[in-house]
């Protein structure tokens, strides 16, 4: 039997090692050109001899030489896989093409990671035999590339999306997804109950395939979400109230086949505005929760809050060691980026955020700075569950983890675990009585006033009330080819700002958002005492250092009342982008914060529902453990100033947070009668 | 067409006093890439591909014969069917037979 697993075991290394270098030695000894030093001279050399040279004898004599930046770049010619595809001066640095493909990286990319997760201890599963996502999952994804034709046209310049037997494109997508959902069932599904401890990798592995639009996470969820779909008798009533929704989506969908350039949020984001991809979207965003629900389902039996810490603090730390290595090594920044399936490559500078953050392993800043702090948090509630004391050879990794934290510079996320920590110290030390709680939030109340003086007292009223606006208004196409004493500050410093809108009729160039606020700003029927809603948003967004950002998405989220009540669907960013024109901005600018993310895609009617549901989960769950909400209060508030729920692995991380909270009292209990 | 209108139709119109020099087939020429140029991507009848990031250079590989469109490629596209039709075809016979032993 030990011969039988030590076999599998030198088996699936080898696998490893083969599907770790057959994207670079698939055509190794084909060269048809000589091999010459690669140097800024010898740069029109290699730009005449493309397809001629392996990357792999670059890989080997340059792998220190950090002159050198590596893209990849599509080949329809399988000899040119691993190949030179070209060579460019860029400023001091030599670029080199490196030729992939991208079927060949679906299937290299997927066994190489799954046979990573394929380490996890077996156990055979009741899904096992189930093989209806073996025949869904391939369509589905095959789908994608349909919809999202102008993405995948530009990547493939063959690319057709016809269905026929004669479009090998196609198919061969259709084979590669085909083999991935096969590894699925073999290798992951007897697996799957052991899946909640090592959920922290995802921050590491990120899985998101070379070149394409789409994340193995996506696949692998999607796949538990037709087994749950397919094992439930029922539909829950979430489930219904998503199908409900998605029924308006598709019915409002204009089918404008626009692109958005998803840059770094590339496979968990719409390129299109497609009405194949919105199914597509809707479809995998449906799967995808419910599949990762499932997965939570079937594996919190075998919980273990040990493992799970470890797991957190192996996985913090292999993104700082690997992000160092990128940072210094340009080979090494881009087998980051192929190994570990980032969205983007990382960047290759020691500074905090310079581009994507975290070398790459995080597109962004708040959403890693999130993790660090919740690792911490985790780490420190765990000793409250367990009843431990920090352990000598922990504190390295905690170490690591605190400098991540600091490097991602997420303010946010260090001000909410400092406080938080706090209150989990005055909650577990001292004995909170009735009176002593009264007493605590007199003080806070107190010290809060005092600090809302101060602020008030530094920015001005004025500045806090109207700030949010004011960038609004600045974002807007108003005040064009105007004289320069005709501006936005001028109108707000004077107070008239119902003057901007009569200037030139230029009040029909405002977004619908901007106007509903302006008018509730504006209204003469303020309740005395109370701060106008709009004061008092803009003053928060000033507190917390989004008022630019808000103002942004104010000037352009433009819906009409039905786009505002249920949003434009999941992932879905073509009408909030290219629906209404303001001034020039450049990047892909989200509107840093979940809840207004929410709202472009689910509209109020979703974002209210949310809330409720986090609402009544925190009603039903009064008797559970009372430290795992700590959890989900810390994401809630950080989710409000972050973009996080756009990226897969923060979306893992929630609803890993949100089943322990709300299943708190059955696994934190066991915990406890285990310990005693 | 003339090759001058295949250039501009390819690679756009050259820069104001912009000529491409007689490079011919010199392996010590570089391309300085153009930052205000956008890459243009091209293919040649072997199905290569090669991405250029100025006029001068796009305006070569143009008259040496590459084209933005691809056409008549070795199509690699039906080897890639029949490596993944391999590896299906020999998982489900693994299957079979392992089904056929029980």
């Amino acid at each position: 039997m030990l011969e039988i697993i030590k076999s599998k075991k030198s088996f699936k290394i080898f696998g490893l090692v083969l599907f770790s270098l057959l994207p670079w030695v698939l055509n190794l000894g084909r060269d048809t050109g000589e091999f010459i030093k690669v140097n800024s001279g010898n740069v029109g050399y290699y730009q005449s001899n493309v397809c001629d040279i392996s990357f792999s004898k670059i890989l080997i004599t340059n792998f220190f030489n950090n002159n050198l930046v590596f893209r990849t770049t599509n080949v329809e010619n399988i000899a040119c896989v691993g190949k030179i595809m070209g060579m460019d001066n860029i400023g001091n640095k030599i670029a080199i093409y490196v030729g992939t493909n991208v079927i060949f990286d679906i299937v290299f990319q997927s066994i190489f990671w799954i046979l990573v997760m394929s380490f996890l201890q077996r156990k055979s599963s009741s899904g096992n035999n189930n093989l209806i996502p073996i025949f869904i999952i391939p369509f589905l994804f095959t789908f994608q590339i349909i919809g999202e034709n102008r993405f995948y046209s530009s990547i493939h310049k063959n690319y057709e999306n016809n269905i026929t037997y004669e479009n090998l494109y196609l198919l061969n997508y259709l084979l590669s997804i085909l083999i991935i959902s096969i590894f699925i069932k073999e290798f992951l599904v007897p697996r799957s109950f052991n899946f909640i401890n090592y959920l922290p990798y995802v921050f590491l592995l990120v899985g998101t395939f070379n070149l394409i639009n789409t994340n193995l996470y996506l696949i692998i969820a999607s796949y538990f979400g037709v087994l749950k779909i397919t094992n439930e008798k029922t539909v829950s009533k979430v489930n219904l109230f998503y199908i409900s929704l998605s029924l308006l989506w598709l019915i409002s969908s204009n089918n404008q086949n626009s692109f958005f350039d998803v840059d770094k949020l590339r496979g968990f984001a719409n390129s299109s505005g497609t009405f194949q991809s919105r199914v597509f979207w809707i479809l995998t965003i449906f799967l995808t929760i419910n599949g990762i629900w499932y997965l939570l389902e079937i594996s919190y039996k075998s919980i273990d809050l040990d493992k799970l810490k470890l797991n957190f603090l192996i996985s913090g730390c292999a993104i700082v060691i690997f992000g160092f290595f990128g940072a210094s090594n340009s080979m090494m920044n881009f087998l980051n980026l192929y190994y570990f399936g980032q969205n983007k490559i990382g960047i290759n500078k020691l500074s905090s955020v310079a581009g994507n953050t975290w070398r790459g392993f995080s597109s962004s800043a708040e959403s890693i700075g999130e993790f660090y702090a919740f690792v911490i948090l985790f780490y420190f509630l765990s000793l409250i569950w367990k009843s431990q004391k920090i352990k000598l050879q922990e504190i390295p990794f905690l170490i690591i983890c605190i400098y991540g934290l600091l490097k991602a510079n997420n303010f946010a996320a260090i001000i909410s675990l400092g406080a938080l920590l706090l209150i989990i110290i005055l909650k577990n030390n001292i004995l909170l009585n009735k009176k002593r709680v009264y007493l605590l939030l007199v003080l806070v109340l107190f010290l809060t006033s005092i600090l809302i003086y101060f602020i008030i007292d530094y920015f001005s009223y004025g500045s806090l009330s109207k700030g949010l606006l004011f960038n609004a208004f600045e974002y807007s196409n108003i005040f064009l080819n105007t004289e320069p004493y005709f501006n936005n500050l001028n109108y707000f410093e004077a107070n008239n700002l119902e003057s901007i809108l009569l200037f030139n009729d230029q009040g029909k160039n405002l977004s619908s958002s901007i106007i509903f606020l302006f008018n509730i700003f504006t209204q003469e029927s303020n309740i005395k005492f109370l701060p106008n809603p709009v004061a008092f948003l803009s003053f928060i967004s000033i507190i917390i250092n989004r008022s630019e950002k808000w103002g942004l998405f104010l000037a352009k989220y433009d819906p009409n009342l039905q786009e505002l009540l249920f949003g434009y669907g999941p992932l879905q960013f073509s009408e909030y982008y290219s629906g209404h024109p303001i001034k020039d901005v450049s990047g892909l600018i989200l509107p840093h914060s979940s809840f207004l993310m929410l709202l472009i895609f689910t509209g109020l009617i979703g974002t209210i529902a949310f809330i409720l549901y986090l609402a009544r989960a925190f009603v039903v769950s009064k008797n559970g453990d009372k430290y795992s909400g700590f959890l989900l209060i810390f994401l809630i508030i950080n989710f409000l100033k972050s973009d996080s729920i756009l990226y897969i692995s923060s979306l893992f991380l929630f609803l890993l947070t949100l089943f322990l909270f709300k299943n708190s009292s059955s696994i934190f209990n066991n915990e406890v009668k285990e310990r005693s | 067409m003339s090759e001058n209108s295949i250039v501009t139709n390819i690679c756009g119109p050259p820069a104001e006093g912009q000529v491409l020099p007689n490079i011919g087939s010199d392996p010590n020429y570089v391309f300085v890439s153009d930052p205000e140029f956008t890459t243009v991507r091209l293919f040649d009848l072997g199905g290569n591909i090669i991405n250029v990031n100025s006029w001068i250079e796009c305006a070569h590989y143009v008259q040496g014969g590459w084209s933005s469109n691809q056409q008549s490629l070795v199509n690699s596209e039906i080897t890639i069917f029949y490596i993944l039709s391999g590896i299906l075809t020999s998982y489900f016979l693994y299957k079979i037979i392992k089904n056929l032993q029980k």
